[in-house]
């Protein structure tokens, strides 16, 4: 008989899915996949039918499972069985400590270690019942061995409790055969930025770095995922138009364009200050793409020997790493270290831990 | 943490957030003319100031939290020139922590209300943080009831003083209006006469934490009835450095009155012989002239370390208005003592000592 | 059934026509190419819009493909060429010789538009309005208010109110409004155009007006 287990989904209950949302849908269709379990699904411990969530991942959105849950679960909910063990995707939030067997997943620390990023609102969600949550939880999943370090300078008294759950790619089958049949993308080489105007990104790294004359003179553009800020746009104004030509911004893009733009990319940048655990470095490196990593948090975790570091903090360094994997001769050396270390993350990966926790 | 040759310290973030910083890792020299809080840099130019008596530069970390485990801790500490402490110099907001390094933190700006209000916020949110540190600079906090705190330590002496001269004004209350009793005030502005005496002053030094303290407003409201009523008696209180973001007088004025006027006083509708607010440091040597009985008073969260035991000296009794529960008394009591110089009165709180509390250390 | 056609041939190496499945619309065809030797020279799938096709009440005009072939165009020009179903390899189509003509695709997309061009989402709600059949089948399988309910999460992100839930399910019980009706009706509304959402393609997993019989 599988071992029983609740999978609070909450966080795919979002419109759009990035970050945690997706995270939570590589686990449920990681736990599905595994068919080791005997798998069900709540949202604050009401619980949500298969089919719904099924229908959600297929969909690979949040709006039709959220109002699904808003105008009919909710009229006459059902309360999870206690006696399973429930296994929250994110933070329990209010919900501590109402199960017998209880485990969350912590993504990263920041907003103890970095509240200067996040606004107080946020700080609040995670932090306020961040204790009831850890004393209530019989394992606390975490998503790299940086968030691991973490949580343990946080609170020493849960590393016995901590196991690791790492994330893996999944592309549609459909997108490679797609952009297959599409004219590539620009003639001049060019490096995908994750970027936005979050300070925690690092964005005003690469583009103070614009004026080094050591980046200036690598023949690489730079297509950013994300929107300009206003910031950005006067910062701009100041440098010469060939340096302004150099980089454009994408703004939100949807899955699929993220995939052209990371395919036809020479490499990744990834100037992050701190992260979780990046699967963007992932994503990029299942299409054979080395990272230019900032040598912080999760990054080396996750890109390994398949990229360049610097660190964040230093234009000068940032500019020597970008000469160095810029060279085609680099790159071509790169390419099969990053499928390869790509292949190291895989469902199974993110599904065992949680098997085995289900197993108790 | 002086003794190895070699010490890591890290700032708030957000004092960094206009500086142009060579790397993650970094040098005093910097960030020598970096804008920072005036706070920060006095307490800047302690601990680097206590590095260079003891022969070597600190070594500067931009974000140490960025830097948790593997590669990147590894990159990290061989650029530590050796430190086997971190000093995380903390506005209340966070506290940082370096893995397999020593740990310790000062809390340098408890005096400001938005620190001392975001350290309770931390405190709350994640109470083992506090025991992952070795010491505490300066402080003597009890960190979650039940959890044993780290050590105290006292480091101090930079004696800053402002450079301006202090100005004086005659407290008037109206015990309606805050704004009627700022108005009054800032129309009293008085110059101190040669020859005017008092048989004793009290000297207080108010943080913009104090001013939150219902109990220390109360403790202060009362030693403003004494002075109204008896013109031997005089009561100086020197307004907080800072009023929010805002350091000009008539906001830190007004921040002072308001704490006075919700502490509901008993005082009539003038201006007081003997009720005084002042805009800078005073020292004993400054008030000798007004009276031969001087006592300093301040809130526990008074930065003590800003001034070497010669701006203490003079004074009759240094007395230290607390609340016990949120703090280590007796090793509270040591520090400032080694701060100043001399024995402290604690007044205030007190109902719930720990004999076991660990000891502090001076070190300066 | 399956149904398909090789249209035209470019000089610049890619190959254009259409196929779809009558008895699911939902699904792309996955369509290969092959030579008269029977190698393989272009393989995708056929998802795309095209105006001409919705004119001519193809699939609503979802059904169009343009594949890059692996031989230069010269090569295959005035050879035979089959079009198959990828999965099955039922031939769906052969030509002795393909129309040729004379390429316009650009090589690299260098504008924002090419850059950002995904074919799983439409660029504008009137790329829907060939889809009755589609929407007929929806409605056969799920029924009216789940159509009116499905159209506002869909268009707007959010729950059908009351009224709107029960106004448009009547109009269209009524058939005094269409399914395509309904959605051009909610994309123009101040609130659809407050917020520009991403609009599922119907050939993608995302594209929620499926029937039970195609999911």
């Amino acid at each position: 008989m599988k071992p029983p287990l609740t999978l609070d989904i909450g966080p795919l209950l979002e419109a759009q899915w990035t970050g945690i949302p997706v995270f939570t849908r590589r686990l449920a269709q990681a736990l599905i996949a595994s068919d080791e379990l005997d798998l069900a699904f709540a949202c604050n411990l009401i619980r949500v039918p298969e089919s719904l969530v099924h229908e959600a991942l297929r969909i690979g959105g949040g709006d039709y499972l959220r109002t699904e849950i808003e105008t009919n679960i909710l009229r006459d909910p059902e309360i999870v069985d206690p006696d399973r063990p429930v296994l929250y995707a994110s933070n329990k939030g209010r919900c501590s400590g109402l199960i017998a067997r209880e485990a969350s997943t912590v993504h990263d620390m920041t907003t103890l270690f970095m509240p200067d990023t996040h606004d107080e609102a946020n700080i609040a969600h995670h932090l306020d019942h961040l204790e009831a949550e850890l004393m209530t939880d019989e394992a606390i999943f975490c998503i790299s061995e940086s968030t691991r370090a973490s949580l343990i300078s946080a609170a020493p008294s849960v590393a016995r409790r901590i196991r690791l759950l790492p994330q893996y790619v999944d592309w549609p089958d459909t997108f490679e055969t797609v952009e297959r049949n599409l004219p590539k993308l620009s003639p001049r080489p060019y490096a995908l930025v994750i970027g936005t105007i979050e300070p925690r990104k690092n964005l005003s790294l690469l583009i103070d770095a614009l004026a080094d004359p050591t980046v200036a003179k690598t023949d690489i553009a730079f297509v950013v995922l994300g929107k300009k800020g206003w910031m950005v746009d006067d910062f701009l104004a100041r440098l010469p138009p060939t340096t302004q030509n150099r980089i454009a911004f994408t703004g939100f893009v949807s899955e699929f364009v993220k995939y052209r733009l990371l395919k036809n990319a020479q490499f990744l940048v990834y100037p992050s200050l701190c992260e979780g655990f990046g699967i963007p470095a992932l994503e990029a490196m299942s299409l054979g793409k080395p990272v230019l990593a900032a040598r912080a948090s999760s990054l080396p975790e996750v890109v390994g020997d398949a990229g360049v570091y610097f660190d964040p903090l230093s234009i000068s360094e940032f500019a020597a790493a970008l000469a160095e994997i810029a060279d085609p001769r680099k790159l071509r050396d790169l390419a099969p270290a990053a499928r390869r270390r790509s292949g190291e993350f895989n469902w199974r990966r993110m599904a065992d831990p949680v098997v085995a926790w289900a197993k108790g | 943490m002086f003794d190895d040759g070699a010490l890591a310290l890290s700032l708030p973030a957000l004092e960094l957030e206009r500086v142009r910083l060579p790397g993650s890792v970094f040098s005093a020299a910097d960030i020598a003319t970096a804008e920072v809080s005036p706070q920060l840099r006095l307490a800047l130019d302690l601990i680097v100031g206590v590095c260079r008596e003891s022969g070597f530069e600190p070594t500067f970390v931009a974000r140490p939290e960025i830097f948790s485990s593997g590669e990147s801790l590894a990159w990290l500490t061989k650029r530590l020139n050796g430190a086997k402490d971190h000093l995380a110099l903390s506005d209340g907001t966070a506290i940082r922590l370096i893995p397999g390094l020593r740990n310790h933190v000062f809390l340098f700006g408890l005096d400001r209300a938005a620190d001392a209000a975001a350290l309770q916020k931390l405190e709350r949110r994640a109470p083992e943080l506090f025991g992952a540190l070795q010491t505490q600079v300066n402080t003597a906090r009890r960190f979650a009831s039940g959890r044993e705190s780290p050590a105290s330590v006292a480091i101090s002496g930079v004696d800053a003083l402002e450079r301006e001269a202090p100005q004086f004004y005659r407290i008037a209350l109206n015990a309606e209006s805050v704004e009627d009793s700022v108005a009054r005030t800032l129309r009293s502005r008085l110059a101190l006469r040669p020859g005017q005496r008092f048989d004793e002053i009290d000297y207080v030094a108010l943080t913009e934490s104090s001013l939150a303290d219902e109990r220390f407003g109360e403790w202060l409201a009362e030693k403003l009835n004494l002075v109204y009523f008896d013109p031997r008696r005089a009561l100086i209180l020197r307004i907080p450095a800072n009023a929010g973001a805002s350091r000009d007088v008539e906001a830190r004025v007004r921040a002072t009155l308001a704490a006075l006027v919700a502490a509901s006083p008993r005082v009539p509708l003038a201006a007081a012989v003997g009720a005084w607010l002042t805009t800078g440091d005073l020292t004993a040597d400054r008030l000798s002239g007004l009276t031969e009985a001087c006592d300093f008073l301040a809130p526990e969260s008074f930065d003590f370390w800003r001034h070497s035991p010669r701006s203490y000296a003079g004074y009759r009794r240094l007395r230290v208005h607390t609340r016990a529960r949120r703090l280590n008394a007796a090793a509270f009591a040591e520090i400032v003592a080694s701060m100043t110089g001399r024995p402290i009165e604690v007044v205030g709180g007190g109902d719930d000592e720990d004999s076991q509390a660990p000891r502090a250390e001076q070190r300066r | 059934m399956i149904r398909g056609r090789l249209e035209t041939l470019y000089s610049q190496g890619y190959i254009e026509g259409w196929a779809y499945d009558a008895d699911n619309l939902a699904r792309p065809v996955a369509v290969e190419i092959r030579g008269p030797d029977g190698v393989s020279v272009a393989r995708g799938l056929a998802l795309g819009y095209r105006e001409a096709l919705a004119r001519a009440k193809l699939a609503g005009g979802w059904c169009s493909f343009r594949l890059r072939v692996e031989r230069p165009a010269e090569a295959l020009r005035k050879v035979g060429l089959g079009l198959y179903e990828s999965n099955t390899g039922e031939r769906l189509y052969y030509a002795d010789a393909v129309a040729y003509a004379e390429g316009w695709a650009p090589e690299f997309e260098t504008g924002a538009d090419g850059m950002l061009f995904d074919p799983f989402v439409i660029d504008r709600v009137s790329q829907l309005s060939g889809l009755s059949e589609m929407f007929d089948a929806f409605l056969r399988a799920r029924g009216v208010e789940a159509f009116v309910r499905v159209a506002y999460v869909y268009l707007l992100g959010r729950a059908a109110d009351v009224e709107g839930l029960a106004l448009h399910a009547g109009m269209i019980a009524a058939n005094t409004l269409t399914p395509y009706g309904l959605l051009e009706l909610l994309s123009e509304t101040q609130e659809f155009r407050a917020r520009p959402r991403l609009l599922a393609a119907p050939k993608s997993q995302a594209f929620p007006f499926i029937g039970a019989a195609d999911v």
